[in-house]
C-alpha cells in the first residue's frame, strides 16, 4: 500500500515539473514572439530586403570628340582594375603565384599586401590591367578575383589638342577646355534599374527601370586635325628655333567664326598624367593677353576711312619721323617722308598712325576698336578666357590716345586678334567665334563699312607683299597680314630685350578663306621681330591647310577681284 | 434576374482583368529584360567601334602618315609651281 502510494505521488511530483517546463518554455517563445514583433522588426525586414532587392547603376560612356572630318580627338575606351579577396586567398598560394605570374608581379609582394591585408573583402592591386591579362585571370576562375570596369579617356592628337580639348579627372568628369565646357552633353546620365539577387548578389531578375539610361552624346569640332597639327608642328619649330617662352597660334574661318586650329606650345600629353601639370594648362591663345602692337594699325586705318575725310591714296607727312607728345616722344624706325595710308601699314609707321589718331576724337578710336571686338570676350565660352583691356576714351591722355593706334596701352586676346581680322577679311562683319559644330552663336554685326573692310584688305596685301610681312608669303597665293613686334613691360617699363612677335594675317586675299594668327612671346635669338619669328609660322601653316582645305591657288573666276588694288599700289608708288 | 446577370457580367470584366494584368506584367519584365540586353549590348559594340577608331586614328595620325610617307616611301610635297588645278 504504502509502495503505491509513493509511486502515484512520484507521478504527480513529474507531472507538476514536466508542466513548469513547458510554462517557462512558453513564456520564452512568446517573449521571443513578442521581442520579434515589437523590437527588432525594422531591422529584419531591412535586412531581408537588402538579400533580395537592390537597385543597381546603368553606366555609360562618355561621349566622343570628333574634329570636322570626323577624326577623333578623344575617345573613352574601358579598362579593367583588379581586385582580389584577401580572406579566399590567405592561404591559396598556388593561385596567389598564378595571379602575381600574370600582371607581372612579384609574389613576394603580392603575400605580403594580402597578409597585411587580410581581414578586409577587396583590395584593389592595379588598374593597368590588358584585356588579355584579364581574359587569362578570367578563364583561371579563381575564388576571389573579381575585376572593376572603368572607362579611360585617350586622346590621339595628344600635346597639339590638349589644351583645347583638355581632360578628365578619374571619375570621367571633364576638368579643362571642351572637356569642362561639354561635360554634362559628353557624360550622359547613368540610368537605375530596380533588382533581384540572391545571396551570393547575382541577379535572379530585372524588375523596373528607375530611371533610363542616356547615354553620353558625341560631340562635333569644327576644328580639322590636319590643319591643327600644321599649326602645333610649325609653333613648335619656330619655338624652339627662336629660343622663345612659348607661342600661339589660331586659324579662324572668318566668314562664320568657326576655329579650325587653336594651339599653343609648350604643351602636354594628356594621356600621361604625370605630365599634367597646372603650369602648362593654361590655353593661352585664349588666357594671355598682351599688346598687340602694329598688328593693331589696320584699323587705326579703318577709323580714318570711316571717318569719311580720308580715302585709300590720302597722304600723310610723317617727317622728321617723330612727334612729341607732352613729354613722350612718339617714333619711327626712320624718316619716312609722305607716306601713303597703305604706306603707313606697309612701313609700320607709329607716327603715321599717331597722326590719324588725333586727326579723329578718341571716341572714334575707342568706337572701332570696341566695334571690331577688342575688350570683350568672343564667344568661344573656353574656360579662363581673358577680355582684354580696353580702357574708356573718357580716360585717355593724349599720349594714350597716340599709343592706342599702334596697338600699346591695351591688351588683346590671340582668338580676339583673330575674330578682329575676320572682321576686314569677311567684309566688315563681327562675328562670334565658335568650336563645336551646332552651338549656339550670336548673329553677326556690322562692324565697319564693306568698302573700309575691303581697302583695309588690299593694303594689308600690300603689306606682305612688299613691306615687312614678306616671310608670310605663301607660294601660289595672295596673302594679305600685318606683322607685329611689341615691347613687352617689365617692372612698369618698355623693355628692349623682351618682345612680342606677332602676325595677323588672310587668306586668300582676293576672297578671304582663312584667318591666321600667330604669337611667339619672348624670342630669343638672334631674330626677334614678328617679321622674321611670327610670319614664316604663317607661311609655313597655310601651306598646308590651303592644301588641306582644298583651297585652289591664285583668283579663280566665281572669286570677286579686289577693287582699287591696281590704283592702290600706283598710288604708293607715287607717294614714295 | 438583370441584376444577376449584370453582376456576373462585372465579375468575369474582373477576371479577365485580373488575367490581363499578370499578362501584361509578365511583358513588362520580358520586354525590359529585352531592353537590358540590348542597351548592353549597344554599350559593348560602341564600345568595340571606340577601340577600333582610336586603333585607326593612331594608324592614320598625321604624324606617322608623314613619317612613313618622308622616310619609308621616300615622297615629298610637290611645289606649287607644278600644281596644276583640274577645273
Amino acid at each position: 500500500m504504502n509502495f503505491h502510494r509513493k509511486v502515484a505521488l512520484d507521478f504527480r511530483n513529474r507531472q507538476k515539473a514536466v508542466l513548469a517546463l513547458f510554462f517557462v518554455m512558453s513564456l520564452v517563445l512568446i517573449w521571443g514572439a513578442i521581442d520579434l514583433q515589437i523590437n527588432e522588426p525594422v531591422d529584419l525586414k531591412k535586412r531581408a530586403d537588402s538579400r533580395s532587392l537592390r537597385v543597381k547603376e546603368v553606366a555609360t560612356d562618355r561621349g566622343i570628340i570628333f574634329d570636322k572630318n570626323k577624326d577623333p580627338l578623344a575617345v573613352s575606351v574601358p579598362h579593367y582594375a583588379l581586385e582580389v579577396d584577401p580572406r579566399k586567398l590567405i592561404n591559396d598560394e598556388a593561385n596567389q603565384n598564378k595571379i602575381a605570374k600574370i600582371i607581372g608581379w612579384d609574389p613576394r609582394k603580392l603575400k605580403k599586401i594580402i597578409s597585411a591585408k587580410k581581414n578586409r573583402k577587396g583590395i584593389p592591386l592595379t588598374r593597368k590591367l590588358t584585356e588579355e591579362q584579364r581574359k587569362t585571370l578570367s578563364d583561371l576562375g579563381i575564388d576571389g578575383v573579381h575585376f572593376t570596369e572603368y572607362s579611360k579617356r585617350h586622346y590621339p592628337t595628344s600635346n597639339m589638342t590638349a589644351h583645347l580639348i583638355g581632360f578628365t579627372d578619374r571619375d570621367d568628369n571633364g576638368q579643362e577646355g571642351i572637356e569642362k565646357l561639354y561635360n554634362t552633353v559628353l557624360r550622359g546620365v547613368a540610368g537605375e534599374r530596380r533588382i533581384l539577387q540572391d545571396a551570393k548578389r547575382q541577379v535572379v531578375k530585372s524588375l523596373q527601370i528607375i530611371k533610363p539610361v542616356e547615354p553620353g552624346r558625341d560631340l562635333y569640332l569644327t576644328i580639322h586635325a590636319g590643319v591643327q597639327y600644321a599649326a602645333y608642328r610649325a609653333l613648335e619649330k619656330a619655338v624652339i628655333e627662336n629660343q622663345a617662352s612659348s607661342g600661339s597660334v589660331v586659324v579662324m574661318n572668318p566668314n562664320n567664326g568657326n576655329i579650325l586650329a587653336l594651339t599653343n606650345y609648350p604643351s602636354f600629353n594628356p594621356n600621361i598624367s604625370s605630365e599634367k601639370q597646372a603650369h602648362l594648362y593654361r590655353n593661352r591663345a585664349v588666357t594671355d593677353k598682351f599688346e598687340p602692337g602694329s598688328t593693331l594699325k589696320p584699323f587705326t586705318i579703318a577709323m580714318a576711312l570711316e571717318g569719311g575725310e580720308y580715302v585709300s591714296d590720302s597722304l600723310v607727312d610723317t617727317s622728321p619721323g617723330a612727334i612729341k607728345i607732352g613729354r613722350n616722344k612718339v617714333q619711327d624706325a626712320k624718316n619716312y617722308g609722305v607716306l601713303s595710308l597703305t604706306g603707313i601699314l606697309k612701313h609700320s609707321s607709329n607716327v603715321g598712325s599717331t597722326k590719324l589718331a588725333f586727326d579723329h576724337s578718341p571716341k572714334a578710336m575707342w568706337n572701332i576698336l570696341w566695334a571690331v571686338g577688342f575688350g570683350e570676350k568672343t564667344g568661344l565660352k573656353l574656360n579662363g578666357e581673358a577680355r582684354g583691356n580696353l580702357t574708356s576714351h573718357v580716360k585717355w591722355h593724349p599720349f594714350d590716345h597716340a599709343t592706342h593706334s599702334f596697338g600699346y596701352g591695351m591688351t588683346v586676346t590671340a582668338v580676339q586678334l583673330a575674330r578682329a581680322y575676320g572682321v576686314i577679311a569677311n567684309g566688315g562683319w563681327l562675328v562670334s567665334l565658335g568650336v563645336a559644330q551646332g552651338a549656339p552663336s550670336f548673329p553677326r554685326v556690322r562692324a565697319i563699312k564693306k568698302s573700309t573692310a575691303r581697302s583695309v584688305l588690299s593694303m594689308l596685301a600690300v603689306a606682305v607683299n612688299e613691306g615687312t610681312g614678306k616671310n608670310a608669303r605663301v607660294q601660289g597665293f595672295n596673302v594679305a597680314g600685318k606683322t607685329g613686334t611689341a615691347r613687352k613691360l617689365l617692372d612698369g617699363e618698355y623693355t628692349s630685350k623682351a618682345h612680342m612677335a606677332l602676325f595677323a594675317g588672310i587668306i586668300p586675299a582676293s576672297a578671304p578663306r582663312l584667318v591666321g594668327v600667330v604669337v611667339i612671346d619672348e624670342p630669343q635669338g638672334e631674330h626677334y621681330t614678328g617679321g622674321q619669328v611670327a610670319a614664316p609660322v604663317f607661311s609655313e601653316i597655310m601651306n598646308e591647310a590651303t592644301r588641306l582645305l582644298n583651297i585652289q591657288p591664285g583668283v579663280s573666276d566665281d572669286e570677286p577681284v579686289i577693287e582699287n588694288y591696281a590704283t592702290i599700289q600706283t598710288s604708293l608708288g607715287s607717294a614714295l | 434576374m438583370k441584376t444577376n446577370f449584370f453582376v456576373l457580367f462585372l465579375a468575369i470584366c474582373v477576371f479577365l482583368s485580373a488575367l490581363a494584368l499578370v499578362t501584361k506584367r509578365e511583358e513588362t519584365r520580358n520586354l525590359s529584360k529585352q531592353l537590358e540586353k540590348i542597351e548592353s549590348q549597344r554599350r559593348s559594340l560602341k564600345q568595340d567601334w571606340a577601340k577600333l577608331i582610336l586603333r585607326q586614328s593612331n594608324l592614320a595620325s598625321h604624324s606617322r602618315v608623314e613619317q612613313v610617307a618622308r622616310d619609308a616611301l621616300g615622297m615629298k610635297l610637290p611645289e606649287t609651281k607644278t600644281v596644276v588645278s583640274a577645273k
